[in-house]
């Protein structure tokens, strides 16, 4: 009948007129009789129709399915969840972002009717692994049935393996005690549950499936125990296409003793250079001076290691290039220990003496990788680029930002640490230089704007509330004074989760 | 009263009075916060020299405030609220109010009384029938013209509708509107608001359609029908009745539970508010439809979802209504929890056909579900009953996984609406506490 409906419908009355009557109940009787047309019967039996379809079908039948087992809601905290809810009704990105900083390193489980919603709110973005990971079975039944592409966003975790972060440890963990077992060949158990050895490592096998961020942090963690036992697992990877990755290998390679690689960059520096004694004041003194070999020719072999023939940079000479890309790649004490000669005289020569722009960027970029950062801050300090501090590690960095409140100008520093600051993962910021901060943006309210004072609040210590409120007595208009409940709403929100 | 987050965000006009009435949830914006059975007041600081002297009456809520806000309520009604929810300890207990707060309440019950008067003047008997017969001789003659319509519609088929979906209904709805059948033009806008992309358009269309032409064809007839077979009718094409037209013999007093409360954007910025409620003695569910313009709530009665409230109303006239028009109420001294009955979904198929069978034009049903479950099957949401029957359901897919990921298919008590062969979520119980959807 229901077809039959449709076809008249679709067709017309006029083309095809369905033959069915169904009884009008007494009430309707006055209305089913009142006309014979066949169009005012076919819509008066269609209403009826559906009437009774409406609620005279029988019921649908679900075959009850067995109960899913979930895991226990255990990890969830009312403060958490209560914060995280309030952050998804108010789009607060900033909060949303800091509660899952907060569930991460805490290892808490995402309050799970919150879930479809982070799920939605991060469908294609980096952090839905990380969702996922903290949301147990039902966060991937959600993602499931909201048709994600488990796929893509699981390359990010592994539940085998557990968390990122469980899986840096656990690299940590193995470079501190016995480096040599990161490279040991993975044993995997088949069906019948015999051991069978697989081509590659754990380790190995990790890194194949992270993104290239992931990559580079899981190979920096090789540092600690590197040696020559390392050399032939790190070439394997000096194969990757990323030239980030490959770069990054490298620079390790160089680092161990007679490895092949460092071989070669020993030749390239005794190539390159020439180191000669010059007579200076009539003989009376004499100097020892780094030159460039003029009968150098580029070893095209020297490619593979990331080197380029050419000069790419106006009025640098090719072989001049050759320096600055040895400057920038190989640690400073190769370099001198080569030539034998101390690393104050290549830092005189080539950078408190050399014109060349290039030479300069390319020993801060030396720094920047071989962790200088003495060098840096001595730079930062001579040239007041605070940039440099950029690259200092977290507890060296807070120190120097501030020292540098007391050397250098206040609103530079504050532009600069808080560019340091919004790169790292929410901490709290040691109180004086919250104060630092907060005294300059009085002075220049426009450093940071809108929702940034949010965000800044979120690295705010509990004790800046007081502090900010304190000051808010002649405001005068002023957008610092005007904005500042911004920091003190995000110290707030902070506050609720202070004792979990 | 109770307030909840929730329902006082429910009040308030817009999103950023929303926004903005939290911010001022603070301590430290209040000089002051005041307490008392009837009411609260505050003094809440602002960019003016002077404080706000702002007051809420808790009894039949209601809002003054001395800020120049056009909105209503203004944020600082709403901050007060949200602080009396958050931090009841700021607020000092009075055994008095503040003079203010006696004036505006009792000028409120004068209004209230002087209303009353006015709504009790006698009625010119005479020109009201005149006007009457004029109306009706416009309101059939439109019939007339939109059976003809619909029938070459039919006649020729539905199929090249979607392709003007927005204008193949225009002007026989500026038609029904000028022959003052403002029901009839309202089924047209649904038919021309409907998603005809969907799949199975064509049923959905059907069903509005042939419903719209019945009930056309019944309004032809509507004199030789019995006087609540004609009211009904008359309810339906579009004839409103007025506080004035009800015998005030018929006032019914009963205690009733606010279940739900939706807000709807109609044209010109007008607001359509329906709000249900349910009679625990009676077990009858009744609703509220207030028409208010957007931002501008200070007429409108403000119901609390959650609440239980004494009150006395008129029920539309017409077959088996729940339509009421709300006289008086105020928050009851009773708050018991809603009883859910346990009922399977063949027992309420059985309840509406019987429904069906005395009036043919009731769309929807309002029903309470004790422990039915909600189940994902082949990617379609239903709601299941402890024999395994299910209805689909009718839900943005978001609130339906919300709802599963925190019930995981554990049974959960329902207030909803079943229409069409669907069911519509309105709202669910979760370990004791009643969530609105």
């Amino acid at each position: 009948m229901k077809d039959d409906i449709l076809k008249a419908a679709l067709l017309g009355t006029e083309r095809y007129t369905p033959d069915f009557s169904l009884p009008f109940s007494d009430v309707m009787q006055n209305i089913a009789n009142s006309s014979n047309e066949k169009e005012e019967v076919f819509l008066k039996q269609t209403a009826l129709f559906y009437t009774l379809n409406g609620v005279c079908t029988p019921a649908i039948q679900i075959e009850k399915a067995p109960a899913f087992e979930w895991e226990d809601a255990q990890g969830v905290r009312v403060e958490l969840e209560n914060l995280l809810e309030k952050a998804l009704t108010n789009d607060n990105t900033l909060l949303v972002d800091y509660c899952l900083h907060f569930i991460v390193k805490k290892s808490l489980i995402i309050p799970r009717y919150l879930v479809p919603d982070l799920i939605e709110k991060y469908l294609n973005n980096n952090r839905l692994g990380t969702i996922l990971q903290h949301s147990g079975k039902v966060g991937l039944e959600v993602a499931k049935i909201m048709e994600v592409d488990l796929a893509k966003s699981i390359q990010e975790l592994d539940s085998d393996e557990g968390s990122f972060a469980e899986i840096l440890q656990w690299i940590k963990k193995t470079r501190q005690n016995a480096p040599e077992k990161i490279w040991e060949v993975e044993k995997l158990l088949n069906d019948e549950g015999t051991a069978i050895e697989t081509s590659k490592s754990k380790f190995e096998r990790i890194v194949e499936q992270v993104k290239v961020e992931k990559r580079l942090q899981l190979i920096q963690c090789l540092k600690v125990g590197l040696s020559k036992f390392d050399e032939e697992h790190l070439i394997k990877l000096l194969k990757s296409k990323s030239q980030q990755v490959k770069n990054e290998v490298a620079k390790l390679l160089v680092l161990i003793e007679g490895s092949q690689l460092r071989n070669d960059h020993i030749a390239l520096i005794q190539k390159l250079f020439v180191v000669s004694v010059k007579k200076e004041f009539l003989g009376l003194s004499k100097k020892t001076v780094i030159e460039t070999n003029p009968a150098f020719s580029f070893d095209p072999n020297y490619k593979s290691y990331g080197f380029e023939e050419i000069s790419s940079v106006k009025d640098l000479s090719d072989v001049n290039y050759q320096v600055v890309q040895c400057i920038r790649k190989l640690p400073l004490n190769l370099i001198s220990s080569t030539l034998g000669v101390p690393e104050k005289l290549i830092i005189d020569q080539f950078y408190t003496h050399q014109k060349q722009m290039v030479f300069k960027s390319a020993f801060i970029e030396n720094a920047i990788n071989f962790g200088e950062t003495a060098f840096l801050i001595q730079a930062a300090k001579e040239k007041k680029h605070l940039p440099y501090l950029l690259h200092l590690p977290f507890e060296q960095a807070l120190q120097t930002f501030e020292e540098f409140y007391r050397i250098a100008d206040s609103h530079d520093v504050s532009i600069n640490l808080l560019d340091w600051l919004f790169q790292q993962d929410y901490f709290d910021l040691p109180t004086k230089l919250a104060q630092y901060i907060v005294k300059e943006l009085q002075n220049s309210p426009y450093i940071i704007q809108g929702k940034q004072m949010y965000r800044l609040g979120l690295y705010f210590p509990q004790d800046m509330r007081a502090f900010i409120i304190s000051m808010n007595k002649n405001t005068n208009g002023n957008y610092f004074f005007e904005n500042n409940h911004l920091i003190v709403q995000a110290i707030e929100d902070k506050n609720q989760l202070v004792n979990l | 009263m109770t307030f909840s987050e929730e329902n006082i965000k429910n009040l308030a006009p817009d999103d950023a009075s929303i926004k903005a009435g939290q911010q001022l949830a603070t301590r430290s914006k209040w000089e002051s916060a005041n307490q008392h059975e009837l009411a609260l007041w505050g003094e809440c600081k602002g960019s003016g020299k002077n404080p706000y002297f702002t007051q809420v009456d808790l009894t039949n809520v209601a809002f003054k405030c001395s800020c120049p806000s056009r909105k209503f309520p203004c944020k600082h009604g709403l901050g007060l609220l949200f602080l009396y929810t958050n931090d009841k300890t700021y607020f000092n207990q009075q055994k008095s109010l503040h003079e203010k707060v006696e004036e505006w309440l009792g000028k409120r019950g004068e209004k209230a009384e002087s209303k009353k008067e006015k709504e009790n003047k006698p009625v010119d008997k005479e020109a009201q029938e005149k006007r009457f017969q004029q109306r009706e001789k416009k309101v059939q003659e439109g019939i007339v013209e939109l059976k003809t319509w619909m029938q070459d519609i039919i006649r020729v088929g539905i199929q090249n509708i979607p392709q003007n979906q927005y204008s193949f209904s225009r002007s026989m709805k500026a038609k029904m509107i000028d022959s003052q059948a403002p029901g009839l033009a309202r089924h047209l806008d649904g038919l021309a608001e409907m998603d005809m992309y969907a799949p199975n358009w064509e049923h959905d269309f059907l069903n509005k359609f042939s419903k719209l032409y019945t009930l056309a064809t019944a309004y032809q007839q509507v004199e030789t029908l019995d006087e609540s077979w004609q009211m009904e009718l008359k309810n339906r094409i579009g004839y409103t009745v007025n506080k004035a037209d009800f015998n005030h013999e018929t006032l019914h007093k009963e205690s009733l539970l606010t279940l739900h409360q939706t807000k709807e954007v109609l044209d010109r910025n007008l607001v359509n508010e329906k709000t249900w409620f349910f009679a625990p003695n009676s077990k009858r569910f009744y609703f509220v439809f207030q028409f208010y313009p957007i931002s501008q709530s200070a007429q409108a009665q403000m119901f609390m979802v959650g609440n239980r409230i004494d009150a006395a109303f008129f029920i539309y006239p017409g077959l088996g209504q729940q339509r009421i028009l709300m006289d008086h109420y105020a928050a009851s001294q009773i708050q018991n929890a809603l009883e859910f009955p346990n009922r399977l979904i063949p027992e309420y198929h059985q309840h509406f056909a019987n429904a069906l069978a005395q009036n043919p034009f009731l769309e929807e049903f309002p029903v309470l579900l004790k422990s039915y479950r909600l189940v994902n099957s082949n990617q379609e949401w239903f709601v299941v009953d402890q024999n395994q029957n299910a209805w689909k359901i009718a839900l943005e897919k978001m609130k339906i996984l919300k709802i599963w990921a925190l019930s995981l298919e554990e049974p959960l008590d329902w207030f909803g609406v079943y229409q069409d062969a669907v069911f519509k979520p309105l709202a669910f119980v979760y370990k004791q506490k009643y969530h609105t959807l």
